[in-house]
C-alpha cells in the first residue's frame, strides 16, 4: 500500500471512529485496536490528543475572534486553494485520454465509474471505445461521466463523437485490421444489457425518445 | 434532477449513503438559480424547515466547482465557514496553554482544519471527501482533533508548570515503591471502574489544576484521572500509559505520584 493510500484509509478509520465515539474513552480505543491492529499507534496517539483537547483548559489570555475574523482567515485559505488549482490549470491543458483513461487518473476502477455514472462496466467500456452512437447519448449520461473523471461535459462529448476504436487488448488473425461495426443505439444498449440493474435501466429509458 | 452518487467504501466495503433529508434538499436546491440558493444556504436556524444542511452545502459546492462558477463557489464556501468556524476555533483553544502566547499556534491549527476540510471539498479528482456528505460534523471534529495531535507536542515542549514555590520534592522510601508503584491515588478517589459521568466530572475538576502541572506527567495524569488508562496492562496488545510513553511503569507511578503531591499542596493552600 503506497503512503497516499495508507493515509487515506487510515482517515476512514478515524472518521469511523469519532463516529462511533461521543467522547475520547479507554474502552472505545480498546475496541478499535482489537478491529485495526494495523493502526493501533494512529488510533493510540489521536486518542491521546482527543483526550487532551477535551480536558485541557483554555488559557484566560485567550484572545476572544470574531466570527467574522475567522471566516475572513478561513476564506484566505479557500480562496489559496481555488488560486493553486487555476494557476495548475486542472484537467484545462491536459488532453483527454478516453473514458477509462481519466477514470484511472482520478484513482477510479471501471467498477467504480460505472457505478458513478449509473451504467454498466459493459456500457462504460462501450463508451470509452466509442461503440455507441454519439448522436443517441442522452445529454445526462455525458453528464454523469463528466461528473465521475472530473472534466467538463465539452470534453467528454468531443471524445465521445470520435471515431470507434478497437480494444487495445484484442488479437487478431486476419490479415487486416477488422472492421468495426455500426455503433450501437445507446438505448438499444442498455436494453440488451443484461449486467445493468434494472433500476438504472428503467431510468435511462425513460429518457429514449418515442418509437415512430 | 440527477444527484451523483458517492462512491467511496467504508472499510466493510458499502458505498457511503448519504441521508435521505440531504439527498432531498440536494435535489431542490439544484431546481433553484444560484442567487436564490445562496439565500437560502444563509439561514442559520438549523432547527427551522428550510435550513441546508452542511452536507448538501458540500455537494453544492462541489457541483458549482464542476461547472466552474467561483463566485457561487466563495460564497458557499464562505457561508460553510461562518457556521463551523467558531466551532473550530473554540476547539482549539486548549492549545493556548501554557508558557507564553500561543495565539499563532492556534491560527495555524485553525487554518490546518480549514485546508484539510477544503482540501477535500474542492478535489473533484477523488472521492476521499464522501464521508463529509454523509457526517460533516464528525469528519470536522476528527481535523480538530488530528490539527490538535499535529501542534501537541509543540505545547508540551514549551509547557514550564505554573509556579509553585511551596513544592518540595518528595522523599520516597525505596520500600514503599515496591509497593505502591501501581497505585497513584494520593487524595483523589479510586478510579477503577469509574462510570463516564463521574470520569467527565473528574475532568472537570482537574480542569483548573493542569496548569500547575508539568509535561509529560500531566497527560499521564489526564489519561490516568480523566479516561481511567491503566498503567500497564497483562496483554501485550492493550494500550496503557506506560506503552504509549515508552515508559516503565514504575516511571509512569513517579510521574502520577509527582502530580498528585503537586494537587495536594494546591488543595491545602486554597483551603
Amino acid at each position: 500500500m503506497n503512503e497516499r493510500t495508507r493515509r487515506e484509509t487510515i482517515e476512514d478509520v478515524l472518521n469511523a471512529y469519532v463516529d462511533s465515539a461521543t467522547e475520547s474513552s479507554y474502552t472505545a480505543l480498546t475496541e478499535w485496536i482489537q478491529r485495526y491492529p494495523e493502526y493501533e499507534k494512529e488510533l493510540t496517539d489521536f486518542t491521546v490528543s482527543w483526550s487532551l483537547r477535551e480536558t485541557l483548559p483554555r488559557s484566560a489570555d485567550a484572545k476572544e475572534v470574531d466570527e467574522e475574523t475567522l471566516v475572513l482567515r478561513g476564506m484566505s485559505v479557500v480562496q489559496s486553494i481555488l488560486n493553486k488549482e487555476e494557476q495548475e490549470g486542472i484537467g484545462k491543458r491536459r488532453s483527454f485520454s478516453g473514458i477509462l483513461g481519466e477514470g484511472k487518473a482520478c484513482g477510479m476502477s471501471i467498477q467504480k465509474l460505472a457505478d458513478a455514472t449509473e451504467l454498466s462496466v459493459v456500457l462504460v467500456r462501450k463508451l470509452d471505445r466509442r461503440l455507441i452512437r454519439f448522436a443517441s447519448i442522452p445529454a445526462e449520461a455525458i453528464n454523469n461521466l463528466a461528473w465521475a473523471v472530473a472534466r467538463s461535459f465539452d470534453e467528454v462529448a468531443d471524445y465521445l463523437r470520435g471515431q470507434p476504436t478497437l480494444s487495445a487488448s484484442t488479437q487478431y488473425k486476419a490479415d487486416k485490421t477488422p472492421e468495426l461495426s455500426e455503433p450501437e443505439d445507446f438505448f438499444e444498449a442498455v436494453r440488451n444489457d443484461e449486467t445493468l440493474p434494472e433500476e438504472w435501466r428503467e431510468r435511462w429509458l425513460a429518457l429514449a425518445p418515442p418509437e415512430i | 434532477m440527477h444527484i451523483h452518487p458517492l462512491t467511496r467504501r467504508n472499510r466493510e466495503g458499502a458505498v457511503y449513503q448519504r441521508q435521505d433529508v440531504v439527498e432531498e434538499q440536494i435535489r431542490f436546491a439544484l431546481t433553484l438559480k444560484s442567487t436564490d440558493m445562496i439565500k437560502r444556504a444563509r439561514i442559520r436556524d438549523y432547527t427551522g424547515p428550510d435550513y441546508l444542511k452542511e452536507e448538501c452545502l458540500v455537494y453544492l459546492i462541489r457541483d458549482y466547482k464542476r461547472r466552474g462558477e467561483r463566485d457561487v463557489i466563495e460564497e458557499l464556501s464562505k457561508i460553510l465557514l461562518a457556521r463551523c468556524s467558531k466551532y473550530i476555533n473554540d476547539g482549539l483553544q486548549a492549545l493556548s496553554t501554557g508558557k507564553g502566547d500561543h495565539s499563532c499556534t492556534v491560527d495555524h491549527a485553525f487554518q490546518d482544519v480549514v485546508d484539510g476540510l477544503f482540501e477535500q471539498i474542492m478535489d473533484l479528482q477523488s472521492d476521499r471527501g464522501d464521508f463529509l456528505q454523509v457526517r460533516f460534523q464528525v469528519v470536522l471534529e476528527k481535523l480538530r482533533i488530528s490539527a490538535f495531535n499535529r501542534y501537541v507536542e509543540d505545547l508540551n515542549r514549551s509547557k514550564e508548570a505554573k509556579p509553585w514555590t511551596s513544592v518540595s520534592g518528595h522523599e520516597r522510601n525505596p520500600e514503599e515503591e515496591d509497593k505502591e508503584h501501581r497505585t497513584s491515588n494520593a487524595g483523589l478517589p479510586q478510579e477503577e471502574g469509574l462510570s463516564t459521568e463521574q470520569q467527565a466530572l473528574n475532568r472537570e475538576a482537574l480542569g483548573e489544576v493542569l496548569d500547575f502541572i508539568e509535561e509529560p506527567q500531566r497527560t499521564a495524569f489526564i489519561l490516568r484521572h480523566g479516561y481511567d488508562w491503566p498503567i500497564e496492562t497483562k496483554d501485550p496488545r492493550l494500550p496503557s500509559i506506560s506503552k504509549f510513553f515508552r515508559r516503565t511503569p514504575r516511571t509512569i507511578s513517579e510521574w502520577l505520584k509527582k502530580a498528585e503531591e503537586t494537587i495536594e499542596k494546591l488543595r491545602k493552600e486554597r483551603t
